[in-house]
This record gives C-alpha cells, sequence and structure tokens, in this order.
C-alpha cells in the first residue's frame, strides 16, 4: 500500500497550490508558480499510477505534462515582463483597466 | 526501515517548500522554494523507478525554467514586491489551517480504514539498484508508439520561443528613437537652418 503515502502527498501539493493561488491573488508571479505545482502534482500522480499498474505510458504522460508546463511557464513569463514594461508592476489590480 | 525513514524526512521537506511558497511574501524566496520542491519530487520519480523523467526534472526544469523565473523575478525589483500585502498573523494562520487539513484528513481516512501509509515493501524491490530496462523500455514505447506525438510535442516547444521573442521584441513607436537613414540622407542644408524674421518682443 506504499502508494497511499504518495497519492497523499500529491494531494497535498495540488491543496497547497489552490490554497496559495487563492490567497495570492494580487502577484501574478506567485500565481504561476502555484500553477507549476499542480502540474507537479499531475505528473506525480501519472509516475505513480504507472509505477502501480507496471505501465511505461503512464510515465510518457508525464513526460508530456512537463513539456506542457515548460511551454505555458515561458510564454506567460514573456506576457510579464510585457505587462511590467506597460504597467511598471505585476499587480493584478493594474489590469482591472485594460480595454478590449 | 531507512527507506521508510528516507522517504517521511523528503515528504517533510516537501510539506515546507510548499508551505514556503504559499505564505512567504518575496517572490524570489517563493520561486527557490518551489526549486526545493522539484528536487524532493524529482527524488520521488527516482524511488518510483522514472530515472528519465526525475533527471528531466532537475536537468531541464529545475536548471533551465526554474532559472528563467529567478532572473525575470529579479529583474523586476523592488517595485512590483511592494504591491504584495504583508500577511497579518491571523490569514497566515487560517493559510496553515487550510493547508493542513486535507492531509489531516487523508491521515484520519487511513487509520479509520486499516490503510498502512509507511509500507513501501513494494517499493524496495527495485528501489537501490537501477534496472537497466527501465529506459530502454522507456525509450521502446516513446518512439514506436508515441513517436508522432512526440514530434507534436517539440514543435509546441517551439512556439513558446518564437511567442516569448516576438512578444518582447515587440518595438513600441512612442518609446523608442530610431534612425531614418532615407531622411537623413535626403536633408538639404535649407532642412539644417531655417531663418526666421521675428519682432522683438518688448518687456
Amino acid at each position: 500500500m506504499f502508494w497511499v503515502f504518495f497519492v497523499l502527498m500529491s494531494v497535498f501539493l495540488f491543496w497547497a497550490a489552490c490554497v496559495g493561488m487563492m490567497f495570492n491573488r494580487r502577484n501574478l508571479i506567485v500565481m504561476l508558480l502555484c500553477v507549476e505545482l499542480i502540474f507537479l502534482a499531475a505528473s506525480l500522480n501519472f509516475i505513480l499510477f504507472a509505477k502501480m499498474h507496471h505501465d511505461l505510458h503512464g510515465q510518457i504522460m508525464g513526460l508530456f505534462v512537463l513539456v506542457i508546463a515548460a511551454s505555458e511557464s515561458a510564454i506567460a513569463l514573456a506576457l510579464f515582463v510585457l505587462m511590467y514594461r506597460q504597467y511598471g508592476s505585476l499587480d493584478t489590480k493594474v489590469l482591472t483597466n485594460i480595454e478590449g | 526501515m531507512l527507506i521508510q525513514l528516507f522517504i517521511c524526512i523528503l515528504s517533510l521537506f516537501v510539506v515546507f517548500f510548499a508551505n514556503a511558497l504559499t505564505v512567504v511574501n518575496n517572490p524570489v524566496k517563493s520561486v527557490l522554494s518551489l526549486m526545493g520542491c522539484l528536487i524532493c519530487v524529482a527524488v520521488y520519480w527516482l524511488l518510483l523507478g522514472a530515472e528519465f523523467l526525475s533527471m528531466v526534472l532537475i536537468f531541464v526544469y529545475v536548471g533551465a525554467v526554474m532559472t528563467l523565473f529567478l532572473f525575470t523575478v529579479m529583474m523586476m525589483n523592488e517595485s512590483s514586491y511592494a504591491s504584495i500585502d504583508r500577511f497579518s498573523f491571523f490569514k497566515m494562520s487560517f493559510i496553515g489551517v487550510l493547508a493542513c487539513s486535507v492531509p489531516l484528513f487523508v491521515l484520519f481516512g487511513c487509520y479509520y480504514w486499516n490503510v498502512s501509509l509507511f509500507s513501501f515493501d513494494a517499493l524496495l524491490v527495485d528501489v537501490w539498484g537501477f534496472q537497466a530496462g527501465h529506459l530502454t523500455d522507456f525509450s521502446i514505447v516513446l518512439y514506436q508508439e508515441y513517436f508522432w506525438l512526440l514530434q507534436i510535442l517539440a514543435l509546441i516547444l517551439v512556439i513558446p520561443i518564437v511567442v516569448s521573442v516576438g512578444l518582447v521584441r515587440r518595438r513600441r513607436d512612442n518609446t523608442v528613437k530610431t534612425q531614418n537613414s532615407k531622411e537623413q540622407l535626403e536633408v538639404t542644408a535649407r532642412d539644417r537652418l531655417s531663418l526666421i524674421n521675428n519682432k522683438a518682443e518688448k518687456f
């Protein structure tokens, strides 16, 4: 039953990231870091269940999740740099005057 | 017994780093916490038999992506930190209770249904010796069954490069002053100096 422990850790990581998203709603960078933590929890689950079922497809899905997370963070960082140039801050409150 | 102790200590580190990521006010410290969390999870993956992925996580994710995060956060200095509220003691306590509630519920559930949390015997089979077949099997599955998906992923990885460079190098007309060589070549003496017949003002 070793997997229960890892599921517990995965749930904890996911939950900590959700709590972080809820309480750091003003800082975009911390929100992005919390999203990375959610991705990490998902990958941990994929690899854990791959180990449980002796199936390598789960590990490959973990690799795909890593790639998607890296792409997402690169694009988000570029947007943050632009936002910092435009507004001089990464506070979400300055985003309220965005117009379509 | 040794492996159980090791995993428990590692889990304590994971809990600490994940909580620090949430609670710490300084974004640089948050990024460093996430790096610590990633390294601990990479050790988890190593224990779970995913050696390749754990190395990818450390080399690519911690070594490249997180360093990019760190540079970006450090580049955006004090003015962005100033926008973050400092947590009050009550708020921090509430976050701590919320963050710890789920593991406590799960621990209680495991106790209630007699599920043993710390029996890692199944894990012990292939923890201490890497099985050479792991990486070979992984590569065979990756390049035979998921070959085209792998190519699509490579394309997806190219997109952020193009998008990031395109976004950041975008020129803004009102701030950047550049030379116009055509105007410079066509300039005449009259364009350089103009004489204005202006009456003197009386004070």
